[in-house]
């Protein structure tokens, strides 16, 4: 019976249109994710919610998106691909940069609790929108942090 | 005065006619991985510095030293 020959490791070329595709992808969620919240948060404003079939399904279906935001970043992504392909696109680089676009994450998620302290004093801002505050700048600070580290390592090869 | 982490990767890469995807093939890692090592940007484990060493047949010592 022939011997079962090692896994060849993935070509270099494959793994980098893969991180290309993959910090590409995190700018566009980051961004995207600051322009959505921007559209709806005006209508978490106490004012404006009704508490309608319409704001119920809006409140259940928002957390989905920043779960799978958070699911990336604490693991880096890539579930449909092979376990050779994602170690190596998880290597140290991209570990540190993960490290760093948390620490951007936490100081965003502070300026937006700072923001939403001062729109619940002025009567502005119900929890709900101050829980989408603090989130979304968290999160939007980690994503675009963590692809313009990413973008910044690549360059220059 | 804060200590710099320098390197000889380049040359020695560049010594054995590699690319840096070549080398980051080799290792294991991504090639800007090894771009951010070469620019002294990041500075390696040592498991990651071993392994460097290991592929350019080397040591650790004659690619990284410290300055200041």
């Amino acid at each position: 019976m022939a011997a079962k020959s090692a896994p060849q490791p993935p070509s270099a070329e494959l793994i980098d249109r893969l991180q290309r595709r993959r910090t590409i992808g995190v700018m566009l969620q980051g961004l995207l994710f600051v322009n959505w919240q921007l559209l709806f948060l005006p209508m978490l404003w106490p004012s404006t919610w009704s508490g309608g079939p319409f704001d119920l399904v809006r409140v259940v279906a928002y957390p989905l998106w920043p779960a799978l935001m958070l699911a990336f970043i604490a693991s880096g992504g890539g579930f449909i691909l092979s376990r050779e392909v994602r170690a190596v696109l998880n290597d140290e680089t991209t570990h540190a940069h993960r490290r760093r676009a948390l620490e951007f994450g936490f100081w965003g998620a502070m300026a937006g609790a700072l923001a939403g302290y001062g729109l619940s004093l002025a009567g502005a801002a119900s929890p709900l929108a101050v829980a989408h505050l603090v989130l979304s700048a968290g999160l939007a600070a980690a994503m675009v942090a963590f692809a313009a580290l990413e973008l910044r390592a690549q360059a220059n090869g | 005065m804060a200590e710099r982490l320098g390197n000889h990767l380049r040359e020695a890469r560049a010594a054995r006619g590699w690319t840096q995807a070549d080398l980051a093939q080799r290792v294991g890692v991504t090639r800007k991985t090894i771009n951010t090592v070469e620019n002294g940007v990041f500075i390696p484990s040592t498991v990651l510095a071993l392994k460097l060493a290991s592929a350019l047949e080397s040591t650790v010592e004659s690619l990284f030293e410290l300055y200041g």
